[in-house]
């Protein structure tokens, strides 16, 4: 791979050898000057893209800010950058020739071929490559096991896969941090601009939205609850009456912040659900028993709705009368089912 | 000893007599000390988290313990009977796929006790599930087992290294492809009634191939009557007819109203070729990584068939009354029937009477598999 193409997208594996080469200590100022091009990145996502005069800066320069996110554990800050530094990458991209974007792609999906070349090239990618750069099958153009797809389609599929290999820290989350990065990344917190960060527009000041418990399912959830999490956040836009599009909205935010997992949890399966819920329309009720059973209950607190309903427990209690499975079942506000 | 454990300890005694002479490598799945095996006698499966190390130790518990459902993992896992689920450590995943019911619903006289009619349904969506295989996703036909469910469906197993690879998103993906497009509207495109109705050209492939090929053959032949069936005014459908080889061309660049009129076919064609190519499969049994199937070769307790691996070349035979019969000996069974019984089975069509009949051991216990009769 030639050093000028590593120096634009050195998020490419070649990059590493400059890594491995560098010095190891690290300054605060290189890694203010890091968390400033993060947060400048985040503040225009439109930006074009920063071509550094040699690779090892660029690689560098990269593997610092990567660094600066994994210590500041915020997936949706992390989904954020990762978007907008491949959508950079993928506009630039538009403007390399014909081998150097059949190499860039095979960094990224080591199956892809080009058929043809210039304007009516068509290139081929094998479906287990498609898929894992979050392709989507059904509207694919699939045969004996492969995607044929034109320069755009295969730039939109380079873009997922740009955007999940910056995103994925699995290996570039050191176990002990030195203080300075620690110091570095808290410098990067207090920088990120406000379009960066969840919006906390009407849209998520519903009764139901609000809750504490909900609230704390917007941050992200764990890899095995995510599908429960989409399901309880479609409902509660349902319950709060929610336009689609603005629940569709909340569900963008949700899928961003869940953890990547061995699989990704997708917006099309966020969406999925979030249409599902919108079809069976009233049918399905909130439930904070089952928020509490999943272990959504934000570390125990307890929301308005059971707090209400330990109180009352508490007075039957003290007034000798039994509550349980035999009693039947009470609604506080509608739509709860406790 | 009342009669339902009568017929149980009998179905059991059985059991362990064919388990006992079936050969070890015979029944063990692939890897077989990777997978969790499950055994049920009352529920499908009553017990799971079992780890079988060996061929030689499967066949042994099958012949011990005589359970009447036997199932394994889709995954392999470093420890098989590690609990809970995530401390087994899975490694592969098979991929497979159930068929448990006819995609295409079709008005019928249904037998339910077998429904031979329904079964050929199955059969022929296992066989379109294999094209969706084979010639959408390239996998080779010495990686696809077919094996009888046991009861009315077929499972697939795909083994190939890449399919064992798959992550569970790929596999709700490839899941969500065979069970095809929701509607016509997922392959044609038109961002409004006055803007042109785009849809696949001819040099697309997969879903939008299928639609196009749809297309295509019925605009090729199209009379005015055809198109009229479709709700066009006969001038329009005579126009269409008359300029049938521009609408032909344009169609092959993906532009579907050419003449004016046709908008109005398409939504139902491509609907009904949808209907007609998509293989309705038991999506969970594909995209749950901690499921358990049946283990293909174990006899089925609600049934007494066996869950026969089946040739792909020989598919378009299989008829599980014939081959899937794990009880063919000429010994003779007295039972009892509530009510008179008339079906098809091992080639012959059988009548038995209500009340105490003497009955071949393979029909008696297909008969008392599915509670129809009793021991007398
Ligand atoms: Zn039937």
């Amino acid at each position: 791979m030639r050093d000028e193409l590593i120096a634009k997208y050195p998020f490419l594996s070649a990059a590493k050898k400059f890594i491995d080469a560098g010095e190891s200590e690290v300054s605060y100022e290189e890694l203010e000057t890091a968390a400033r091009s993060v947060t400048s990145l985040l503040s225009n996502p439109a930006a074009s893209l920063t071509v550094y005069s040699t690779p090892a800066k660029a690689a560098r320069s990269h593997a610092l800010a990567r660094l600066l996110l994994a210590t500041l554990n915020n997936r949706f800050v992390t989904r954020r950058y990762a978007n907008a530094r491949a959508g950079q990458a993928v506009r630039e991209l538009a403007g390399e020739n014909d081998d150097d974007f059949l190499e860039i792609a095979r960094d990224l999906l080591p199956s892809v071929e080009a058929r043809g070349r210039g304007e009516s090239a068509l290139f081929v990618v094998s479906v287990f490559d498609f898929l894992r750069a979050g392709g989507g099958l059904l509207g694919a153009n699939l045969e004996k096991g492969v995607v044929a797809l034109d320069r755009d389609a295969l730039s939109a599929l380079i873009e997922e896969a740009v955007s999940s290999r910056i995103s994925d820290f699995a290996e570039a989350k050191p176990k002990r941090l030195p203080a300075v990065v620690r110091e570095a990344a808290e410098e990067l917190r207090r920088g990120i601009p406000a379009n960066a960060l969840p919006s906390m527009q009407a849209a998520f000041r519903g009764s139901h939205l609000s809750l504490p418990c909900v609230q704390a399912l917007l941050r992200g959830v764990p890899e095995g609850k995510r599908y429960y999490g989409a399901m309880t956040i479609a409902v509660a836009c349902a319950k709060d009456g929610l336009g689609r599009d603005a629940a569709g909205e909340v569900m963008r935010q949700y899928v961003d912040s869940n953890e990547r997992g061995s699989s990704p949890f997708t917006l099309r399966e966020g969406i999925a659900v979030l249409d599902w819920v919108y079809k069976h329309g009233g049918e399905i009720n909130f439930s904070c028993r089952t928020m509490r059973e999943h272990g959504f209950d934000d570390g125990g607190r307890l929301c308005a709705n059971c707090a209400k309903r330990q109180a009352f427990k508490q007075q039957m209690q003290h007034q000798g009368k039994q509550f349980g499975p035999n009693q039947p079942q009470r609604k506080f506000g509608r739509g709860f089912r406790h | 000893m009342d009669a339902s454990n009568k017929n149980f300890e009998f179905l059991k005694q059985k059991f362990h007599e064919h388990y006992s002479s079936v050969s070890p490598e015979g029944i063990a799945p692939s890897d077989c000390a990777s997978r969790e095996f499950g055994a049920g006698w009352d529920k499908k499966i009553d017990w799971r988290h079992l780890a079988l190390a060996s061929a030689f130790e499967l066949k042994s518990f099958l012949v011990r313990e005589a359970p009447l459902y036997v199932s394994y993992s889709a995954a392999h896992y470093e420890a098989p009977a590690a609990q809970p689920m995530e401390r087994k450590n899975a490694k592969a995943w098979d991929l497979i796929f159930d068929i448990d019911a006819p995609t295409l619903k079709v008005e019928h006289q249904h037998n339910e006790l077998f429904c031979a009619k329904c079964f050929e349904a199955v059969r022929s969506d296992t066989q379109r599930l294999i094209d969706f295989l084979v010639g959408d996703f390239g996998f080779n036909e010495k990686e696809i087992a077919v094996n009888f469910s046991g009861s009315k469906g077929m499972h697939v197993h795909v083994t190939s290294e890449e399919a064992l690879r798959l992550t569970q998103d790929a596999r709700k993906q490839i899941a969500a492809y065979i069970k095809g497009p929701k509607d016509a509207a997922a392959l044609l495109m038109q961002y409004d009634e006055k803007a042109p109705l785009r849809g696949p050209n001819a040099t697309t492939s997969g879903w939008k191939r299928r639609a196009f090929n749809a297309a295509k053959e019925f605009l090729e032949k199209a009379t005015v009557e055809d198109l009229m069936d479709y709700g066009l005014r006969r001038d329009r459908a005579q126009r269409i007819v008359a300029e049938r080889s521009v609408a032909l061309a344009r169609l092959a660049e993906g532009v579907w109203d050419a003449v004016a009129g046709l908008e109005k076919a398409w939504p139902t064609l491509v609907g009904g070729v949808i209907a007609r190519s998509r293989v309705e499969i038991d999506e969970p049994v594909t995209t749950d990584a901690a499921r358990l199937i049946r283990l293909p070769e174990s006899l089925h307790g609600g049934s007494s068939l066996r869950a026969a691996r089946i040739d792909l070349k020989r598919l378009g035979e299989f008829d599980p009354l014939k081959q899937a019969v794990a009880f063919k000996s000429g010994k003779m069974i007295k039972i009892k029937t509530q009510r008179p019984l008339e079906f098809d089975f091992d080639d012959e069509t059988r009548c038995v009477e209500e009340g105490e009949s003497e009955i071949h051991e393979g029909v008696a216990l297909f008969l008392l598999c599915k509670g129809k009769a009793e021991l007398a």
